[in-house]
């Protein structure tokens, strides 16, 4: 394996592996039967030194300062590719939906600075239309202590559901002190796919986009999260922070989102909705971290 | 020399009047109309939809003297300003100055301290200034505007041809607008210097509350009035031109350099608290936030609010106090003194509380309406027909635009003759003239938040309207009407350029735009045709211009002063969605835009 070593289920890296998107969708995923569970599957980057991100900040609509909060998940995404492209991964890549996203930013993680990055994923949880998986990240500075965690939440039809319709938890009326709207243009997911090194094609164009099932293409996930955390700017807490998202729909491109964010109970909610037809498209909160 | 004002309250209803707009969102369902809250906002623009703030006596009386500044005698040195206060400047001046919301005509270059001091050495070498320039301005505002056109002014193209003529002399008018911005009748032509007027008169006051008192505003308009004056000054103008980046396409769209402001630290600084200048810009903006229109609001679908009588009257003393605004403004801006505005500035009342108000009411109803029908009739049906009658049935909605409602009606206007005489240029006149009436509606709006107590939108409202002297103008230009204002002035050949319709009550009008609202494919969401500050202002550091308010693939959303919270909600306090906005980065808002201190 180039730049890195497999240890059975554990990859090793000196450098960021390459996995390229012909090999997610060549690769050949029996998916999850009843009775299996996704084996525990690492992947580490002993090293690397955070870049700076001006063109990540320009595409998201972030101020300059330490690094952005979700670029780390970013810096991951080359381990997180490697375990979906595991052999030992039963779920094909394509075709995980990113349901949630939570992230604990311990400390602000400087550009320039040296770090390493471990992921991995154990087991799966029943949802109604398949399995929900968690991809974990942690980053650490050179001192070995984690500075920053992330649990990606995905979701995969190719597992056994069991079409029951959870519930959300009943939660406060988020009380807005933003309200805004943004026009989101058609080419964001090429834009953000330059940044991120995404190239997922549901993503790119509609055409693409169409290949897998959706009408057009859909702004990333990721994108429109690091967008609303911009748009909250000193709302957030300035140095240990916590972060809860559900993308509840896809954002189609291009389109007209509403955000509003404000107090909901004792933490900063947030929501990013449909401009026209008022749909809830991503919704979360932040917290300070009490360390 | 300006007189000081006082604030004469209105007086109010009895406890049973005083109602509000209490506007509400249309349920699932129900068939939405104007009186109806939006079901959103999508807008860049700093105004948004507010509700005017209640002021004490003494805070009204406490920024009153910002209704009759002198021009600046200096600048001292002082802090380069922040984004933030030139956003709030700018909301303040270019983004919320009285201007039709569908025309898109002024623009703003603000330049820093350094371009500043070769702008005022450009100034210097300038005839027909207002007032001395001034050495060490903070920055300078460099305003540009392009003549008045809009759906209405295309219409216009088609009105006035004989028939037979008209295949060939409507497309000769056009051209002749397109390439050398000629009017179809001269009251449009009048208008872009009205609004110059109204800005420039807002720029004096945007400086002051958005720096809280601590800068001053120095605003040439008069080198800048006509096409020959420009001439005159031809170096000066290109090089102006070259500093705003202005090309060869904007010059041929018929955008100019029209006002030059230099802005700086105030050699006296203004005290008020803090609270008092942020409720002002609030209720500044809150002003612009909707287009008044006093007393046409009681039509069958009106909620009740707009149908009960209210018993209340806008005093003499407050309407003295208002002509003193305006007569203050024109003499400031026309460089002449009260007892000459007093003269050239002609006033006529034509309210059903004075005699014979009644009859001159209905006369000129009439009036316009014959040249409605005089207008609809001679529309070329060559150009009519195959737009689906478009242009006359656009002639026809027109009459609404025309409609004189109001306890105090008044029509103001000019005699060019006198102007001449008393050797002004006729467009810094009309300059003189805008300014005169937006500062006398100001003391009004003022004054009709002046103690306004809980329960109650607002004290007074009024209307400046150009809609009737144009159509008069359309009547004078080819029908052979004679001006508004004729009879009132029967030794002069006057002008009329403007109307006010000013109404004591306490029910604001209803949001937004008609159209949009119940237009099924909007879905309820108002596009707000007001400007965001990146499509209108630009800030030159060295040699580079840049947008305000545009950055990292963002653009504004923050409402100007809007931490005093006076967006508008329903009853049970539940806001527009997209209204409140959000506020810009805090890091960018609070950078010096030009980092050497002045």
């Amino acid at each position: 394996m180039a730049g890195g070593v497999m240890k059975d289920r554990m990859l090793d890296f000196d450098e960021p592996p390459k996995v390229s998107l012909a090999q997610l969708l060549l690769a050949r995923k029996p998916g999850l039967k009843a009775g299996e569970d996704i084996p525990r599957l690492e992947a580490h980057l002993r090293s690397c030194i955070v870049p700076t991100v001006p063109e990540y900040r320009s595409v998201c609509g972030l101020i300059e300062g330490p690094l952005p909060i979700l670029y780390p998940q970013i810096l991951a995404e080359p381990l997180h590719l490697a375990l979906a492209n595991h052999p030992d991964m039963p779920l094909p890549a394509m075709g995980l939906v990113h349901v949630r996203q939570a992230v604990a930013q311990i400390r602000p993680v400087l550009e320039g600075e040296e770090v390493g990055i471990s992921c991995w994923m154990e087991g799966q949880r029943t949802a109604r239309r398949g399995v929900e998986a968690d991809i974990h990240t942690a980053l650490r500075d050179v001192d070995g202590l984690v500075i920053w965690r992330g649990i990606s939440t995905v979701l995969s039809k190719h597992g056994p559901g069991d079409g029951l319709k959870r519930q959300a938890p009943e939660q406060p009326p988020l009380r807005v002190h933003r309200s805004a709207v943004w026009s989101i243009p058609g080419n964001l997911g090429r834009q953000y796919a330059k940044v991120s090194g995404d190239w997922n094609p549901i993503h790119t164009t509609a055409l693409t986009a169409k290949l897998f099932g959706f009408k057009r293409a859909i702004a990333h996930g990721m994108w429109t999260l690091a967008r609303a955390l911009g748009e909250m700017d000193q709302d957030l807490p300035t140095h240990s922070v916590g972060i809860m998202a559900s993308f509840r729909r896809p954002v189609f491109l291009p389109s007209r989102l509403r955000f509003e964010s404000g107090e909901l109970g004792d933490t900063l909610g947030f929501e990013l909705r449909e401009a026209r037809s008022g749909r809830v498209c991503l919704s979360g909160t932040v917290n300070p971290l009490v360390r | 020399m300006q007189k000081p004002l006082s604030i004469q309250p209105i007086s109010l209803p009895p406890a049973a009047q005083r109602v509000s707009r209490q506007a509400a969102f249309a349920e699932e369902g129900e068939k939405r109309n104007r009186y109806h809250l939006p079901t959103s906002l999508d807008s860049a623009s700093p105004v948004g939809f507010r509700m005017r703030v209640p002021l004490s006596t003494t805070e009204v009386n406490s920024v009153l003297p910002l209704l009759c500044l002198e021009r600046p005698k200096g600048f001292v040195a002082g802090p380069g300003p922040t984004e933030q206060e030139l956003f709030e400047e700018a909301s303040l001046g270019v983004l919320s100055s009285r201007q039709s919301t569908n025309f898109r005509g002024h623009r703003q270059v603000t330049v820093g301290p350094t371009e500043s001091k070769r702008v005022a050495e450009l100034l210097r070498s300038l005839d027909h200034l207002e007032g001395p320039v001034l050495d060490g301005a903070a920055y300078t505002h460099i305003c540009l505007a392009r003549p008045y056109r809009t759906p209405f002014t295309f219409l216009l193209t088609f009105v006035g041809h004989k028939k037979g003529l008209s295949l060939g002399t409507v497309p000769l008018r056009g051209i002749r607008k397109t390439l050398w911005h000629e009017d179809d009748i001269p009251t449009i032509g009048y208008l872009q210097h009205l609004h110059l007027g109204i800005w420039m008169d807002a720029m004096e006051r945007a400086a002051l509350v958005a720096s809280q008192g601590a800068r001053r505003a120095n605003v040439f308009s008069a080198p800048f009035c006509t096409e020959a004056r420009r001439r005159e000054h031809a170096v000066v103008n290109d090089e102006l031109e070259a500093m705003v980046g202005m090309t060869d396409r904007e010059r041929r769209l018929g955008w100019r350099v029209h006002l030059v402001t230099q802005v700086g630290a105030a050699q006296q600084e203004i005290s008020l608290p803090k609270s008092t200048w942020r409720k002002l810009g609030a209720n500044l903006l809150s002003f612009r936030s909707e287009r008044i229109q006093p007393g046409v609001n009681q039509e069958e679908k009106a909620p009740p609010s707009y149908h009960g009588r209210q018993d209340m009257d806008v005093s003499d003393d407050t309407a003295f106090q208002a002509g003193r605004a305006g007569y203050n403004a024109f003499a400031h801006w026309a460089g002449v003194d009260r007892v000459k505005a007093k003269e050239l500035l002609l006033m006529e009342r034509v309210d059903v509380l004075t005699d014979g108000g009644k009859q001159r009411l209905r006369e000129i109803r009439t009036e316009l309406g014959e040249i409605t029908d005089r207008v609809v009739e001679t529309i070329p049906l060559w150009a009519d027909l195959p737009t689906g009658k478009l242009l006359s049935s656009s002639a026809e909605r027109g009459r609404k635009a025309f409609a004189l409602a109001g306890q105090r009606i008044y029509i103001g206007g000019l005699d060019r003759k006198d102007v001449e005489a008393s050797g002004l240029e006729w467009n810094q006149a009309v300059r003189a003239f805008g300014a005169a009436a937006a500062r006398s509606a100001l003391y009004c709006e003022l004054a009709g938040v002046t103690e306004l107590p809980a329960g109650c939108d607002l004290l007074a409202g009024i209307c400046l309207m150009a809609g009737p002297v144009n159509q008069n103008d359309v009547g004078k230009q080819f029908f052979e009407y004679q001006d508004l204002l004729a009879n009132a002035y029967p030794g002069k050949q006057p002008t009329s350029l403007l109307v006010w319709t000013l109404k004591a009550k306490t029910v604001a009008d209803p949001i937004g735009n008609e159209e949009q609202l119940m237009n099924p494919a909007r879905k309820g969401a108002l596009v707000d045709l007001r400007c965001g500050p990146h499509e209108v202002v630009s800030l030159r550091r060295g040699e580079r211009l840049s947008a305000m308010r545009k950055r990292q693939g963002r653009v504004n959303a923050e409402r100007a002063f809007g931490e005093v919270g006076n967006f508008v909600v329903d009853a049970q306090g539940k806001e527009i969605p997209g209204n409140c906005g959000s506020a810009w980065p805090r890091a960018w808002a609070e950078e010096k835009v030009w980092p050497v201190e002045s």
